[in-house]
């Protein structure tokens, strides 16, 4: 009993600035400006603009989080077969970029591919055609992979090198080729990682604001768009919240349902 | 193509510019089972990996049924290992480990169940098709390795130390079992271990090995009682070591005092080592002995006394049924066939071997 | 045909690494450009490193945001060691509760976080640096307890047990024993949780009212108006100060692995 005192404070706080914060924001969206109960603001994510912002985040996190895995997963293979330790250069190098301002470096990005940018630049000094991509999804995109990359690397990577040498070399053993050992020990095991990677590009990639206000030139609205609208200019708290909280359960469910599919697949036996 | 399964010829293998083997040949016959035995760093396991095709030589070339398979990758040998860790795959069941190499050799599905059925009664887990191996014990999962190995039909099994991580009334089930296996098999085994009881107790032929070269090869028998060199009489079981000079044939001095023994064709005056059993070395009375000393202490270990005494300025280890007193003066008496005389090492070669 | 791929494969890390460091060079580069336009280059300076340290506003933004960085990752680092200490000794279903908890603000989005505690807040706290404060503790404890948690569990728990025994109280047997054994563990996760405060934007940019500004949450307001090379000049010496540590820290740690390995081998020996 005593033993476990001193998670007190712990609890305490988390109580107070994780619990107490989420149940005030669904008291405010189920509530109006008199006080008066109402699933409005909740459903107010069915709207057509709302749903509109709402699926256009969804096909752009997504999109992210694909590309994402396909960037990081030859990244964490490439390590591995360089023999990089887990905490050591690999950790450095991925959170290094984070010391400079992230504000910043989405406006490096803005600089790089706008129309006089630094990226069209280059494609003229090598005789090509200037691209069109400021102000673009694809720009977003970018700015999108950018940003949540590391936190795909990370997991991918932690995954891949806690597959035993041995391991590998029994499955040679056994008869199996590169490809073999690839599609039955190394994908398999590296799931656990690929799942956290999801969580970790998915849910911002879904709610994020900022890329888009800098790198979509306003001109593309994602949800966290509408939803911080809603509360620094047009002062509606209550739809905010609502939208907040319809948000927040979508991905929630999402991700259960990523991790129940990913259970169920292991329980039948994955090959 | 003689009666010899595995041939390794003039291996050596460097890591960091540390050569691990030395020039390292080896003749496998058909159906033994033969163990590497040494300290760990001797390049036992390094063989092994090598007849497993997990690393190459740096010279030197590996005959398999008289076929070079030096460059071979290993998922294409006709070898299959039962690794130290067990090394299962966390994310199948045991089935499905088990089936793993079948599978790849495209097998039916018909053949793959009763292949699985007959390996798990073989190795005593008959039902655990459908276990997690990460919630098996160590030996249940060492069971389960050499089940996923054995199947494959391997004409050659290696083994790395399979036993090394489970506790010593296990070892010894397991020592049973796989000899047991060995017969009904009717393959050959290649053994890796450290542990010289578990050596002698298994194989039909032991290579004692030591910095990347054969101290000694031939039966438990012989390397027991006829250590070819002091590396060899150390490490397998307990030994007096002295130095001694060789008087002339059939007398040798131990400690100013000469003695009988059976070795010959040993110059005149050259400096010898000369090995001594605990259980050679006779304890007697003062009168009948060769030397005389103080007994410094009688530990009980079951089935005899392991006593020290103090003679010549040397601790003597020696074993006995009965146990004098602790501080009184004993004679120590040594027939003339339990005395093992060696040559001392010559080249700085060999003078590694004896550290 | 190994060489070749070792190549390529090296060549794809470098594209990746490229990838994630070509905003950093630009912005390097432009803190050295004369020039106050974005892209155009007319000249090395070192005027604006000048300048930097005469602008007050973002002295003070500077400031804001070391002190919230510092003072929320050393909290939490507090917080957040008992926690893990007391998380440990728990039975399995106050174990599983605790940390679904624990991994609420790391999962939940930070556009929900930051709203959420804001409307909060507004209940009793006048927003401010208190508030933003409050808000960095609470999202950088769990990075602490989730860095220390894996060293706990790897401890040898009957050295705890046998400083006891040998006559020391608790509090003794954590500083002297406990803690020297998780060290490296708080201090990652003091420095995740100095990390994540230093990064943030959008839960500060909620929770902080007017009058109180942080380093993005200023350069947020400044990109319509464009920002100030000053600001550049800023990054890029924080960038460097941060370079220069990791690559002592992981020298030191290199090197005391590097003597771990020795002894380790010297003792099979």
């Amino acid at each position: 009993m005593k033993k476990r005192l001193p998670a007190t404070p712990y609890l305490i706080w988390m109580i107070g600035f994780v619990i107490c914060p989420l149940i005030a924001i669904a008291i405010s969206a189920m509530t109006d400006k008199e006080g008066n109960i109402t699933f409005e603001n909740i459903f107010a994510i069915g709207d057509s603009i709302n749903g509109q912002a709402l699926l256009f985040s969804l096909a752009i996190a997504v999109g992210c989080t694909v590309i994402c895995i396909l960037l990081a997963y030859p990244t964490a293979l490439v390590l591995r077969s360089m023999k990089f330790r887990k905490n050591g250069f690999t950790l450095f190098i991925l959170i290094l970029p984070m010391w400079m301002n992230f504000i910043l470096r989405i406006l490096a990005w803005q600089m790089i591919l706008s129309k006089n940018g630094l990226l069209n630049l280059l494609l003229a000094s090598i005789g090509l055609k200037p691209l069109e991509i400021a102000n673009t999804p694809v720009a977003l995109m970018i700015g999108m992979v950018y940003d949540f990359l590391p936190y795909m690397i990370m997991p991918v990577f932690n995954a891949i090198s806690d597959i035993d040498e041995d391991v590998i070399d029994a499955a040679r053993d056994l008869g199996a080729g590169k490809l073999n050992i690839f599609k039955k020990i190394i994908l398999p095991l590296s799931i656990p990682g690929m799942l956290s990677g999801i969580v970790m590009v998915f849910v911002p990639a879904m709610t994020s604001f900022v890329i888009a206000d800098i790198l979509g030139g306003g001109k593309v609205q994602l949800i966290g768009n509408i939803i911080e609208q809603e509360f620094m200019k047009s002062m509606n708290w209550h739809l905010g919240s609502g939208l907040s909280i319809s948000l927040m359960v979508m991905v929630m469910l999402g991700l259960a349902f990523t991790m129940k599919n990913d259970h169920g697949e292991r329980d039948g036996g994955l090959w | 193509m003689g009666d010899n399964i595995l041939e390794l010829r003039g291996i050596t293998k460097s890591f960091d510019g540390k050569k691990v083997l030395d020039n390292f040949n080896l003749e496998i016959g058909r159906n033994e089972f033969i163990t590497l035995l040494g300290p760990s760093g001797c390049g036992k396991s390094t063989t092994l990996r090598i007849i497993g095709g997990f690393v190459w030589p740096d010279e030197g070339s590996v005959l398999f049924e008289g076929e070079d398979i030096t460059k071979l990758a290993p998922e294409r040998r006709n070898v299959n290992t039962v690794f130290q860790k067990y090394s299962l795959f966390p994310h199948m069941n045991v089935e499905e480990n088990i089936a793993f190499g079948l599978k790849l050799k495209k097998k039916s599905k018909a053949y793959i169940s009763d292949k699985i059925k007959y390996a798990l009664k073989l190795v005593n887990l008959d039902g655990y098709e459908k276990r997690n191996p990460m919630a098996l014990s160590g030996g249940q999962q060492q069971r389960i390795a050499i089940a996923r190995a054995i199947v494959n039909e391997p004409a050659l099994l290696l083994l790395d130390e399979p036993l090394g991580a489970l506790d010593l009334k296990l070892r010894h089930e397991m020592q049973n079992e796989l000899i047991k296996l060995k017969k009904e098999l009717g393959i050959t085994f290649i053994y890796v271990t450290h542990d010289q009881e578990e050596a002698l107790t298994m194989s039909d032929k032991i290579v004692v090995m030591n910095k990347g070269i054969i101290q000694q090869m031939g039966t438990s028998l012989s390397i027991y009682d006829e250590p070819q060199n002091a590396f060899v009489a150390d490490f397998i079981g307990e030994s007096n070591i002295f130095d001694g000079i060789m008087i002339k044939d059939r007398v040798v001095q131990i400690h100013g005092k000469q003695i009988d023994c059976v070795d010959e064709g040993f110059g005149a005056g050259e400096k010898v080592d000369v090995v001594l059993r605990p259980e050679d070395v006779e304890i007697t009375t003062e009168d009948k002995g060769y030397y005389s000393g103080t007994v410094t202490s009688v530990l009980y270990k079951g089935a005899y006394y392991e006593i020290i005494v103090l003679a010549e300025g040397c601790e003597w280890k020696c074993q006995s049924v009965n146990a004098p007193v602790a501080g009184s003066t004993v004679g120590l008496y040594i027939m003339p066939d339990n005395i093992h005389v060696m040559h001392k090492p010559k080249s700085s070669d060999e003078e590694i071997i004896k550290e | 045909m190994v060489r070749i791929k070792n190549a390529f494969a090296k060549f794809y890390l470098a594209l990746i690494i490229l990838f994630l460091y070509i905003p950093i060079l630009v912005l390097i580069v432009l803190s050295f450009n004369s020039s106050r336009s974005r892209v155009v280059w007319e000249g090395f300076t070192f005027e604006w490193y000048v300048k930097l340290f005469s602008n007050q506003q973002i002295l003070d933004a500077l400031q804001t945001t070391l002190v919230l960085g510092l003072v929320s990752a050393a909290i939490a680092t507090i917080i957040g060691v008992l926690a893990a200490l007391g998380i440990q000794n728990m039975r399995k279903n106050g174990y599983s509760v605790v940390m679904s908890i624990t991994n609420i603000p790391i999962l939940n989005a930070d556009i929900v976080t930051g709203i959420a505690m804001m409307l909060w807040f507004v209940k009793f706290l006048p927003l401010g640096f208190t508030s933003v404060l409050i808000a960095h503790i609470t999202f950088g404890i769990p990075y602490v307890i989730l860095s220390v948690m894996p060293k706990l569990r790897g401890m040898n728990v009957h050295i705890y047990e046998a400083a006891r025994d040998l006559g020391a109280g608790s509090v003794y047997a954590f500083f002297k024993i406990v803690l020297p054994q998780i060290a490296s563990g708080v201090v990652a996760g003091f420095f995740m949780a100095l990390t994540m405060s230093m990064d943030d934007f959008v839960i500060t940019y909620f929770t902080k009212g007017a009058g109180v500004n942080t380093l993005s949450t200023m350069i947020y307001g400044e990109i319509r108006k464009g920002i100030k090379p000053e600001m550049y000049a800023l990054s890029t010496i924080i960038f460097a100060v941060i370079l220069v540590i990791l690559i002592i820290v992981n020298k030191m740690s290199a090197n005391s692995e590097a003597e771990h390995m020795k002894d380790n081998v010297e003792r099979v020996r």
